[in-house]
């Protein structure tokens, strides 16, 4: 049995809710710890190689797709092998299919850190998106360009999604994203994911995937081997091009309350940061949330706490 | 690590950290009570030249008999069952009185257990215009449908996820499977596809139901009709079984093929007898086949059997026994094609 900060599954308000859970260490149940608060100290960067995208994770059910994070070049590919011509292939299949493969490569990526993550992408009016219990709300394409957003509907509520652009849902209890593509008349092009059990500690690349430009954040837990009054994070990010990422720390037992914010200046290539941590009494177990700049291709390398 | 001195926060640090921690109100104070839970560690199999990372499906076992493998080895070669006994409650089937679930995806459809009612209904409101709208994508929606409430109704009690669309672009992928993406024409050609998943590459015949079962995974794949070079792919992964049903699960009847249905059958207390006891909804008369499957391994049938099950309701009772105890053992229920078969309570009495 492992500990965890909520159970697999919840009733709340009568509606059954899978929430995003976390891993705990034995030492986070001690109840002198429960309310502890942290702040960042300053982060020594240094560059220690060039952007690569070795060592990355497969698209199930996509073999022979290109390896690469680059999203023209995956759109490319599907354009390729199944152009518009065809009498049944219609222009947010083609989309739709180059945003599956990154999905599907994030979710093989996150599960080799041993972990969980669900999301896909298709036509949120007909035949529909969903990842597990949360789903985009059925609408004509025109409807949700008209108004400027599509919703997000989960258990615990909604959250609206520009109309192109991206959003992050964080409740209580439920870590998400989603992001609309293309509108059409009828048909629209949406990417929702759902992180399901969150990462603690990740020793293994995982990248931030991006379609179309718009990338999204990653969520881990920042974990201690013991209850300490400072940890120092060391983590690798590997990026394309110079970049702000945003890190925010989460509280464990409430995602929607941030312990902190901070913003993590990088150079492209491989950077690797050491970031100091300081709680009071201790540095609580967070979650850690990565937010990189559109347009960009970002690589989580590790993520170590110390001690 | 020497560069840094861990015993202290430095001055300038420490009052804004105090000043934070006493100035959070009393709501941050409320905290959630950590839970223990299985352990859902990823595992990984080479499936052909693809390692393939997955989640096993979890069988939330007792404690009386996960902490004894006297129960889980001797009970599992000793395990039988008796004779079913079948009681008609009412000749009705009325789909309005059985508290199926709509879909969360598309509620105005009503309650629907079969795609072939719904399809009509989603070629007349949406039809196609050969730019945007194309005819698989009703055949998935009506898929969707079905497959979206009977997943919310499983999930009452445990947990079940599903997909369905093209398979070959957009692709169809659950959590830890996924159709081998193949144009529709080549689809045709060969009479089937194949889907991916922990239990290897299995090939999943035109217009066939076919059980995906791996030695710690469960699930199902469905290849349906073909459009050109798009086809409809239908995918169930059993997340974590339930232990017992209360309120009604229906089977999920795609083009007139019904899914298995996986439930774990578990007395709540170690005994050497119990009785199980379903209620089930059918629209006609019926066999459904019965497989007992061993937690240990879901490929091995430790045992099947078959019922015979009236149309209306009924109910639906048999005895199983075994020495040291009885067992948990997943229970894998397959009713007959073209039905349309609703279980409305499973329970295990001592």
């Amino acid at each position: 049995m492992v500990l965890y900060n909520f159970p697999f599954k919840m009733k709340i308000a009568g509606e059954i809710v899978f929430p995003t859970v976390a891993k705990l260490p034995e030492w986070a149940t001690n109840a002198a710890y429960r309310n502890a608060v942290a702040m960042p100290g300053k982060p020594e960067i240094k560059v220690v190689g060039p952007f690569s995208e070795s060592g990355l994770g497969k698209a199930i059910g996509f073999p022979d797709a290109p390896e690469t994070m680059d999203w023209d070049t995956i759109l490319s590919w599907v354009k390729d092998i199944a152009p518009i011509e065809e009498e049944q292939i219609v222009e947010w299949m083609q989309t739709a299919t180059a945003a599956n493969v990154i999905c599907s490569r994030f979710m093989d990526e996150y599960k080799r850190a041993g972990s969980l993550v669900v999301g896909g992408s298709g036509d949120p009016y007909i035949p529909g998106v969903k990842a597990e219990d949360l789903k985009f709300v059925s609408e004509r394409g025109r409807t949700v360009g008209d108004r400027g957003y599509g919703v997000v509907s989960t258990p615990t509520g909604n959250f609206n999604v520009p109309v192109p652009g991206k959003a992050t849902g964080i409740f209580k209890n439920i870590l998400a994203w989603g992001a609309v593509l293309e509108s059409f008349i009828k048909q629209w092009t949406a990417v929702l994911m759902k992180f399901r059990d969150l990462v603690t500690n990740p020793q293994n690349r995982i990248s931030l995937p991006s379609f179309r430009g718009l990338t999204a954040p990653i969520f881990l837990t920042h974990s201690s081997s013991i209850p300490a009054p400072a940890n120092i994070a060391e983590f690798s990010v590997s990026t394309n091009k110079p970049q702000a990422v945003v890190l925010r720390a989460r509280n464990v037992d409430d995602y929607r309350d941030v312990l902190f914010e901070d913003k993590v200046t990088l150079q492209k290539g491989q950077n690797v940061i050491d970031y100091p941590v300081f709680g009071f009494p201790v540095v609580p177990v967070m979650v850690i949330e990565l937010a990189p700049e559109n347009q960009t291709n970002t690589i989580l390398d590790y993520w170590t706490a110390y001690p | 690590m020497e560069r840094f001195d861990f015993s202290k926060i430095p001055p300038d640090k420490l009052g804004p950290l105090m000043a934070k921690f006493f100035a959070r109100g009393p709501a941050a104070m409320v905290r959630a009570t950590p839970v223990q839970d299985l352990v859902a560690q990823t595992r990984q199999i080479l499936v052909g030249e693809t390692l393939l990372r997955y989640t096993p499906t979890q069988l939330p076992l007792a404690k009386w008999a996960a902490e004894n493998p006297r129960i889980m080895e001797q009970g599992i070669a000793n395990f039988g069952f008796g004779e079913f006994i079948v009681r008609r409650i009412t000749e009705t089937f009325d789909i309005n009185r059985i508290p199926i679930k709509l879909s969360p995806l598309f509620p105005q459809f009503g309650k629907v257990l079969a795609t072939e009612d719904v399809l009509p209904r989603i070629q007349q409101e949406i039809p196609p215009d050969g730019t945007e709208i194309v005819e698989w994508m009703h055949d998935a929606t009506a898929t969707n449908v079905v497959m979206t409430a009977r997943e919310s109704e499983y999930n009452v009690h445990s947990q079940f996820v599903t997909g369905a669309g093209d398979g070959y672009i957009p692709g169809v992928r659950v959590s830890s499977m996924a159709f081998q993406k193949l144009p529709g024409y080549h689809y045709a050609r060969y009479g089937g596809a194949t889907v991916v998943s922990p239990a290897g590459r299995t090939r999943v015949p035109r217009y066939t139901m076919s059980p995906i079962i791996g030695k710690d995974f469960l699930g199902w794949a469905y290849a349906g009709k073909d459009y050109g070079i798009q086809w409809k792919g239908v995918l169930g992964q059993l997340i974590r079984l339930a232990d017992r049903i209360t309120q009604a699960v229906g089977f999920p009847n795609i083009d007139g093929r019904v899914a298995p249905f996986f439930v774990l059958q578990q007395p709540s207390r170690e005994t050497q007898r119990a009785t199980v006891r379903m209620v089930v909804d059918s629209n006609k008369d019926q066999r459904t086949r019965i497989a007992f499957r061993d937690p240990n391994d879901y490929r091995n049938v430790i045992d099947e059997g078959e019922i015979e099950v009236p149309r209306g309701r009924s109910t639906v009772e048999f005895v199983i026994a075994s020495y040291p105890a009885v067992p948990p053992i997943v229970n894998h229920m397959q009713p007959e094609n073209g039905t349309k078969t609703v279980l409305n309570t499973f329970e295990v009495r001592r």
